[in-house]
C-alpha cells in the first residue's frame, strides 16, 4: 500500500528555547545595566563623553575606594579561606561530640541576613559591647580598649564570619570525596599531621579553595550592607561610594560611573574566577 | 604472655642503607589477648596470634569477622579496648601510626593523585626527611622490585589497575618496613590481574624472605597460595590457625571446614572406633563413614565426618563394603571439571569430577568411594552455631 506523505512539521529548533529566558534577561538585567553604562560614559544629550568619566576615575576619592575595596576584599578572602580550610580539617577529620550540630551552625550563617551579623558585633565588639566591658571592669580603664569594630578590621571580620561558610561548604564536599585510605596510607609511611595537611589535604582542596575563594572575593568587593551598616571612619567603598553619590548627593552620572567601574571590576574577579576554575578543575578534576 | 623488653624508639628507622629490613626479632607481630568494641558491640574479642619474623599468615574470614579490624589495630587505627600489640619487642597498643615504621597496602591502593609514581614511592622517605641521594636510590630499587621502573614519571591516573597496586606496594617497601600489612589488596582488580599478582606477590616474597607480611583477605586462593599460615576468623574470633596445608587436609572444626574449600560435613553418631583409636566410624544416615579420629572421640559421641569433594570418586567396581550409592542431584559444569550433587539418603554431597563423555542424567544412580584417611571426624557442632 502507497504510504501518504505527511508534510513535515514545523518545529523550531532546539536552540529556539534559549530565547525566552534571554529575553527576560535583557529586560530586568541587561538593558538597566546598559543604562548606567550609558549614563557613565555619555552628556545628557547621548553624545559620547568620556572627559567627566575619566576625571571621576582618577579623582582621590574613587582611587581611595577603590583601594579599600579590594584591600578589605582581599583581606576578608584570605581570612575565609584560612579559618574555613582550618574549620573544615577540623569538622571533618576531628572527631569530637556534637561535630554535625557545629556545621550547621556555621552554615546557618548563610542564611542570616549580612546587617544582622554587624549588628551581634556591636553588642559584642562595640564600645559598650560584652567584650569592652567585662575588660574595662577587669582593668579599670575608663576608655573601651578594643576599639576595631568601626574600622576596615570590623568590616573584614564581619565579612569573614558572614562569608567563610561559602568556602567552608565546597570544601568539606571536596574533604567528603577524599579516600580517608590515603590519610591513613601516609601516616602509616610516617608523616605527621602538618606533612598531612600540606602534602595530602591541600592539593585535594585547591578546586574547592579557589571556588569559595573566589566566590567570597566577589561577594566581598560587592559588600554593601556590612560597610553600611559599621559605618566605620573613612572606610568608603565602591559600592558605598554609589549609594553616597546616587542617593545623598543625587549626583547620579558619577554614580553611574562609579557603579560601572565596579561593575568591570566585578566582572574582571569573576572571568578570573572562571579561567582558574577551569583549568584547576579541568586538569585535575580528579583532586577532589 | 609476650616476653617484653623496652627499647628506644630509633629516629628515622627504615633509612639505614645497608640493611633492607629491620632484624628479624623486631619484625614479629604479636597480639595479645586483644579485643576491641565500639560501645556494646564487640569486634575483636580475645584475639591472640603470633606473625613470626618472614611469616606471611594470612587473615581469612567473612565479612566483619574481624580481621580487617585486628590489621588496624596493628596499623595504629584502632586502639585495641583490652590487650596489647606488639611490633618485635616493642608495645605499639598506644604508639602513633607514624611511628610503628609499618608498610600497608590498602585494597584500593591509595596512591595520591596528585603525585607521580615516584613522588608517591618517595613519600615516606621524605617523610622520615631522608638525604635526596638515598631517596633517588630507594625509589628506583623499589620500583624496579616490583616491576615499574619505566613509569617513575607517570601520574597515578594514567595507569592500570595492577600497576597502581605495584606502585603501592613500592611505596610501602621504600621505607623498609618492619612488617608489611596488606588490606585485602588484590580485591578490586579483576580475577586474571589478582592471579597475576598474587604470583607476583609470591615473587617479591621469595627476593625479601624476611619480610613479615600480615595479609588480609576473602579470598582462599589468595590465601592458600601465599600464606605459610591462615587464620581463620568468626564473629571477632579466631577460628583456626595452622598451615595452610594442615587447615586444609585436617580442619580443626565446622567453620574452617566449610569456609575454607566448601567441605562436605555431614553429622551422625560415632558407632566404632579402631584398635588404636585413630579412625572413627559415624553412622550417618543409614550409611557407615570412616574418618580420621584426632580429636579422640569416642563411641556414642555426636560427631561430624568432614570430605573434601575432590576426595570423593567413583566407587570401584566390587568394593561394596565402601561404596555410598547415591543418586545425582545437581550438575555444575565449571568448564575444566564439574561439581556434582549426590542425594545420599537425606544428607547430599558434593564432589568435583572431570567432565564426563556422556553428560550425567539427573537422578541417575551413583556409588561413591573416599579413602576414610581424607576424611575428619570433628566434634559435633550445630551448622550455625
Amino acid at each position: 500500500m502507497a504510504e501518504v506523505a505527511r508534510p513535515p512539521r514545523l518545529r523550531p529548533p532546539g536552540s529556539a528555547w534559549v530565547l525566552l529566558p534571554l529575553m527576560l534577561s535583557a529586560a530586568v538585567f541587561f538593558y538597566p545595566l546598559a543604562l548606567v553604562l550609558r549614563e557613565a560614559v555619555t552628556d545628557g544629550t547621548g553624545t559620547l563623553h568620556l572627559e567627566r568619566a575619566l576625571r571621576v576615575l582618577n579623582s582621590h576619592i574613587f582611587l581611595a575606594a577603590l583601594t579599600n575595596t579590594l584591600r578589605i576584599a582581599l583581606a576578608s578572602t584570605l581570612g575565609c579561606l584560612l579559618l574555613g580550610f582550618v574549620l573544615g580539617v577540623v569538622l571533618t577529620y576531628v572527631p569530637f561530640p556534637g561535630r554535625a550540630l557545629a556545621t550547621r551552625l556555621i552554615e546557618t550563617f548563610i542564611a542570616l541576613p549580612t546587617f544582622l551579623i554587624t549588628l551581634a558585633f556591636t553588642f559584642i565588639y562595640g564600645s559598650a559591647g560584652i567584650v569592652n566591658e567585662t575588660l574595662m571592669q577587669a582593668t579599670g580603664v575608663t576608655l573601651p580598649p578594643l576599639d576595631f569594630l568601626y574600622s576596615s578590621w570590623g568590616v573584614i571580620l564581619a565579612e569573614v564570619t558572614v562569608y567563610m561558610p561559602f568556602v567552608l561548604r565546597p570544601l568539606m564536599a571536596a574533604f567528603s570525596t577524599l579516600d580517608r585510605a590515603q590519610i591513613e596510607v601516609a601516616s602509616s609511611l610516617g608523616a605527621r599531621a602538618p606533612m598531612i595537611v600540606r602534602r595530602i589535604l591541600l592539593p585535594a582542596a585547591l578546586p574547592a579553595l579557589l571556588a569559595g575563594g573566589s566566590l567570597c572575593l566577589l561577594l566581598t568587593v560587592n559588600e554593601f550592607g556590612i560597610v553600611l551598616f559599621i559605618g566605620a571612619k573613612g572606610v568608603i567603598t565602591l559600592p558605598l561610594l554609589v549609594y553616597s553619590k546616587a542617593i545623598q548627593e543625587f549626583d547620579y552620572p558619577t554614580a553611574c560611573v562609579v557603579a560601572s567601574a565596579n561593575l568591570v571590576l566585578s566582572m574582571g574577579l569573576y572571568g578570573l574566577y572562571r579561567f582558574a576554575l577551569n583549568k584547576v578543575g579541568g586538569l585535575n578534576a580528579d583532586l577532589v | 604472655m609476650a616476653e617484653v623488653i623496652d627499647t628506644k624508639w630509633e629516629e628515622g628507622a627504615g633509612l639505614a642503607p645497608s640493611s633492607p629490613f629491620a632484624g628479624a626479632a623486631e619484625q614479629r607481630i604479636h597480639f595479645e589477648d586483644v579485643s576491641v568494641r565500639y560501645g556494646a558491640t564487640t569486634v575483636l574479642s580475645d584475639f591472640t596470634l603470633t606473625v613470626n619474623p618472614g611469616e606471611i599468615v594470612a587473615m581469612l574470614g567473612p565479612s566483619g569477622s574481624g580481621k580487617t579490624t585486628a590489621l588496624r589495630a596493628v596499623a595504629g587505627f584502632v586502639t585495641p579496648t583490652e590487650g596489647r600489640v606488639f611490633i618485635g619487642p616493642r608495645d605499639v597498643t598506644h604508639v602513633a601510626p607514624n611511628a610503628r615504621n609499618i608498610g600497608m597496602v590498602v585494597q584500593n591502593y591509595a596512591l595520591f593523585p596528585h603525585m607521580s609514581v615516584a613522588e608517591n614511592v618517595a613519600f615516606g622517605l621524605r617523610a622520615r626527611r631522608a638525604d635526596k641521594t638515598l631517596v633517588a636510590a630507594r625509589v628506583a630499587e623499589c620500583l624496579a622490585l616490583v616491576g615499574m621502573e619505566a613509569f617513575a614519571g607517570r601520574m597515578p591516573r594514567a595507569l592500570s589497575g595492577g600497576q597502581q597496586q605495584r606502585v603501592a606496594i613500592a611505596r610501602a617497601l621504600a621505607i623498609r618496613p618492619t612488617v608489611l600489612l596488606l588490606d585485602e589488596p588484590l580485591s578490586a582488580l579483576d580475577a586474571q590481574i589478582r592471579r597475576q599478582m598474587v604470583e607476583e606477590i609470591g615473587r617479591l616474597h621469595a627476593e625479601l624472605p624476611d619480610l613479615t607480611i600480615f595479609y588480609v583477605t576473602h579470598d582462599q586462593h589468595e590465601a592458600l597460595t601465599l600464606a605459610d599460615r591462615i587464620a581463620i576468623m568468626r564473629n571477632g574470633r579466631l577460628a583456626a590457625l595452622d598451615t595452610a596445608r594442615n587447615l586444609y587436609r585436617r580442619p580443626p572444626n565446622r567453620f574452617a571446614a566449610e569456609f575454607l574449600g566448601r567441605a562436605n560435613v555431614l553429622a551422625g553418631e560415632v558407632c566404632a572406633l579402631s584398635e588404636d583409636g585413630r579412625m572413627a566410624e559415624l553412622a550417618v544416615d543409614g550409611h557407615r563413614l570412616r574418618g580420621a579420629n584426632l580429636h579422640g572421640l569416642g563411641p556414642g559421641d555426636r560427631a561430624l565426618i568432614c570430605i573434601r569433594p575432590h576426595h570423593l570418586t567413583p566407587a570401584p567396581a566390587g568394593d561394596a563394603a565402601r561404596r555410598l550409592d547415591g543418586r545425582i542431584a545437581h550438575v555444575d559444569w565449571q568448564g575444566a571439571f564439574e561439581v556434582l550433587t549426590i542425594q545420599l539418603g537425606t544428607a547430599e554431597l558434593r564432589m568435583t569430577a572431570t567432565p564426563a563423555a556422556e553428560p550425567h542424567r539427573i537422578g541417575a544412580g551413583m556409588a561413591l568411594f573416599y579413602d576414610p584417611q581424607d576424611a575428619t571426624v570433628l566434634p559435633h557442632e550445630p551448622a550455625d552455631g
